[in-house]
């Protein structure tokens, strides 16, 4: 009898192969995090300095609690219960990005490039992409699991126990397994690798927002994300087995319904319908920017209704992050109520000097996707009709980069302003206009001069796109992270990140200022020319 | 002479360390419609990715309407109309967007010719373009293409997904184009399409033109295929030099071989004190010049010329 799954490990095996050096990469990525993680967390706290001390308060303040996670109450703080604390959020979320496009990848992604139907002529079964993705995942989380395991005994903790390393690293793989498996079946009903890619990510990004609100307002409320699941395991203080059981049982309940969407889906299509298009193109529909307009529209609208989201979120939390007498009601009996009030300003200023960094991101992920796709177009072949018409590699590059600057300038731009608006409308002591001057002087230069790296990468050399999100990445990591694991001050100086001087608790300097601006015009001159200068496809 | 719409002059392309092209010489007179023939792999794309400025060349000189197609694009690419071998769309555009977008990306718009082209080729313009077959997308660049107004079209192997009736649409299209005095660069692997229109053929095979002439010429350059049968035994022949592909009856009476042209008159000398009963030659088919040029055998016959 023919079984639906058949060939799962013909499939299986060329996708190891294929997947081998990104997840190599990711996974010596992801290790080194768990392990530095540790191995910082063990230096700061089993000191004796000050450094303790520092630690703990900042620990204790909402936007801290609203970066990582809040640490659980009344709990003994040593080196494992604070490294848990402050590791599982931020581990579930980079978990997650490297399963993701994976999963996605596996799947629709094979489909779309006709890969999959070539494997299946020959007597591949229907469900054996997703079977075989589904193999990948576990593969690849047993090897994260004996991984994380394996290095945080081995740095032997204080505080920690095998019960409480064992559960911590549960968890993480649980929540893995199941936003894997839930991209999985997003795969499944998305038309397009790039839209179940987008779906996923914006999943993930929700449920890190709603447990950001609810880890400084409430954390009871925290429950209402699945990666509060993973939180709410208290490994090394309560070791609470029962959300890993939910995890894994959201997880078959996922992957039970991407089986039977494979199942009965035709190769090829989403579960939506396919309408018609229009017969002749709209009036506007004659330029280069134009198209993009026309192709990244839905794209760009979903960035900006993130932007206002997120942003409206960080602004209502405000009042909550700046309200210190609830951190500590001892300073009731210290301070003056003006004195109150300035500590109050201070304490949201620096929220907003940390939390503007995840804006800036939000801006150039946003604006740098849309110049990357001038690589992808060209690799889909899309632009091999476009190159011969009279439209020159200048206008072609130029209309790339420059709505990409575009989209990262409205992104931000409008992420910003709701931040301040909403804020200063739940504020009691709402902040100056200078203060949103200082955001926007600040933070949209840094974003240009990234989504320009981006512009001079594509058009010189178009292979190294991964070493953008490199960059990025650890850049906004190294300055997210550096105050709380003691890294030397000016450690996050080597990206845009670092050259913001904590805006707006302080105004950016103007010689950082004018390099961010000399940067962004020279990058994206240059961006131009190589563009000019190289083959295209 | 007409003047040279292309004209290439040892034309070479590296990617990486693999030769592309190594030697690419040929020119297309204005009013011409050239055959530009090779197996896969050879270097046709590359040749016509470098005459539309998209590919900038390692050595050699190309002209095209006496431009630089790599420093002049914008000069160029309005007089062009182009259709690429693999056609890759928007999946998110129709099939209708597209083709009026390619028509106003070279300054021109949709027009009669346009409805017209949808009609004869049976296309559906509203289909988004995700969902269209290999020769529907085709005839999304072809309709734009063919509607454009311009005075050279090039053809990346144009009918690779079309159906026979849509084909047969496609090369009335390419004879209108040739009354109307167009220039056309037609890369093809359909050989009767190139019989039927091309005036002249260019055969390029691992980056290097290998031949070029109209037909005829090189239908002479070519080897004749010979059926004869004699009275006296006539193997002594196989082993005349100029005589390939030697088939012969058990009686040994009977023979069936290819011959070169200019080994013709030495080998009828021999022929004839055997007794000649029946002869019958037969000129090469375009396929048999390609299967002769393609083949090493046929590069080697070639040179030994
Ligand atoms: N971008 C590229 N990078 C590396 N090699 C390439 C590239 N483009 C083409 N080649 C190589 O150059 C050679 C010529 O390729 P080309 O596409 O011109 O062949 P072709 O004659 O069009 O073949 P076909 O009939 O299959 O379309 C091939 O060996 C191909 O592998
Ligand atoms: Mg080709």
């Amino acid at each position: 009898m023919l079984r639906s799954d058949r060939h799962v490990g013909f499939l299986l095996r060329a996708n190891l192969k294929q997947n081998l050096k990104y997840s190599l990469v990711w996974i010596v990525i992801l290790e080194m995090m768990v392990a530095s993680g540790a191995f910082k967390m063990q230096t700061i706290m089993e000191s004796t300095g000050k450094g303790v001390q520092d630690l703990l308060n900042m620990l204790r303040m909402p936007g801290m609690a609203g970066l990582f996670g809040a640490m659980p109450k009344g709990v003994a703080l040593n080196s494992a219960t604070v490294f848990a604390g402050v590791m599982m959020v931020f581990m579930v979320i980079l978990d997650a990005l490297y399963v993701m496009p994976l999963m996605v990848k596996n799947t629709r992604g094979q489909e779309e490039s006709g890969l999959l139907e070539m494997v299946r002529a020959r007597t591949v079964g229907r469900t054996a992409a997703v079977a075989a993705a589904l193999c990948e995942l576990v593969i690849v989380n047993v090897i994260l699991f004996v991984l994380y395991v394996g290095t945080i005994v081995s740095l032997n903790l204080k505080g920690a126990d095998f019960n409480g390393t064992f559960l911590f690293t549960l968890a993480l793989i649980a929540a893995n397994l199941m936003f894997g498996v839930f991209t999985l079946l997003i795969a499944q009903l998305a038309s397009t690798a790039r839209g179940a890619n987008m779906i996923a990510y914006t999943v993930l990004g929700a449920a890190y927002l709603v447990r950001t609100v609810t880890d400084i307002e409430n954390t009871d409320w925290t429950w209402l994300s699945p990666i509060g699941w993973a939180q709410k395991t208290n490994a090394y203080s309560d070791n609470n087995y029962w959300p890993v059981l939910l995890m894994f049982g959201v997880t078959l309940l996922l992957a039970a319904a991407a089986w039977q969407l494979a199942k009965s889906r035709d190769l090829g299509t989403g579960i939506l319908p396919e309408r018609a298009g229009r017969a002749r193109a709209a009036g506007y529909l004659r330029s280069i920017p134009a198209l993009l307009f026309r192709t990244t529209w839905g794209v760009v609208l979903g960035w900006l209704i993130g932007a206002v989201v997120a942003g409206g979120i960080f602004g209502g939390v405000l009042n909550s992050v700046g309200d210190i007498l609830k951190t500590n009601p001892l300073y009731r009996q210290m301070m003056s109520v003006t004195q109150v009030n300035a500590a109050n300003k201070t304490m949201v200023l620096s929220f907003l000097a940390l939390y503007i960094l995840l804006f800036v991101a939000f801006g150039v992920v946003a604006g740098a996707q849309v110049v990357f796709r001038l690589k992808e177009d060209e690799d889909k072949g899309y632009l091999g009709v476009i190159h011969a018409t009279k439209q020159t590699r200048q206008t072609i590059s130029l209309s790339y980069y420059l709505i990409g600057l575009a989209v990262s300038l409205v992104v931000f731009v409008v992420g910003i302003l709701m931040v301040y608006y909403t804020g200063n409308a739940s504020l009691k002591d709402p902040l100056a206009a200078e203060y949103l001057t200082r955001m926007l002087v600040a933070g949209l230069p840094a974003v240009f001069a990234l989504v320009s790296l981006a512009t001079l990468l594509v058009g010189w050399v178009p292979r190294l796109s991964a070493v953008f999100w490199v960059y990025m990445g650890i850049g906004l990591l190294v300055q997210m992270f550096g105050s709380l694991l003691n890294l030397p001050k000016d450690s996050g100086k080597f990206s845009p990140f670092g050259w913001l001087n904590q805006a707006p608790l302080h105004a950016v300097q103007t010689p950082w200022l004018s390099a961010m601006i000399i940067i962004t015009v020279v990058f994206l001159i240059l961006g131009v020319i190589g563009y000019r200068q190289r083959d295209v496809a | 002479m007409a003047t040279n719409i292309i004209e290439l002059n040892h034309v070479k392309k590296n990617f990486g360390r693999t030769q592309a092209l190594k030697d690419v010489t040929f020119n297309l007179p204005a009013g011409q419609v050239l055959g530009f023939l090779g197996p896969n792999g050879a270097g046709k794309s590359t040749t016509i990715r470098i005459l539309l400025g998209m590919l900038k060349r390692d050595g050699g000189d190309a002209t095209v309407f006496g431009e630089d197609p790599w420093h002049n694009d914008l000069a160029i690419h309005p007089r062009i109309s182009y259709v690429p071998g693999d056609v890759y769309l928007w999946p998110n555009l129709s099939g209708g967007e597209i083709i009026d977008l390619l028509l106003r990306l070279n300054g021109q718009d949709h027009n009669a010719k346009t409805d017209a082209l949808m009609q004869e080729f049976e296309f559906d313009p509203k289909k988004k373009a995700r969902t269209y077959s290999k020769g529907n997308r085709q005839k999304v660049a072809l309709i734009a293409a063919l509607s454009q107004d311009a005075e050279l079209y090039i053809f990346d192997e144009p009918t690779s997904g079309l159906d026979p009736l849509n084909e047969l649409t496609f090369q009335q299209e390419v004879l209108k184009l040739k009354k109307a005095g167009k220039t056309v660069l037609l890369s093809s692997h359909i050989l009767s399409e190139v019989e039927k229109m091309c005036d002249a053929i260019v055969i390029i095979r691992e980056g290097k033109i290998i031949e070029q002439g109209n037909l005829a010429q090189l239908q002479h350059l070519s080897r004749l295929r010979i059926q004869v049968q004699t009275d006296k035994p006539l193997s002594a022949l196989q082993k005349q030099p100029g005589v390939y592909d030697w088939h012969e009856s058990d009686a040994h009476t009977q023979a069936d071989f290819a011959v070169d042209h200019d080994a013709l008159a030495a080998v009828l000398a021999a022929l004839t004190p055997l007794g000649v009963v029946d002869l019958q030659s037969t000129p090469p088919t375009l396929e048999d010049l390609f299967l002769h040029y393609y083949s090493d055998q046929g590069v080697s016959h070639h040179a030994a010329q």
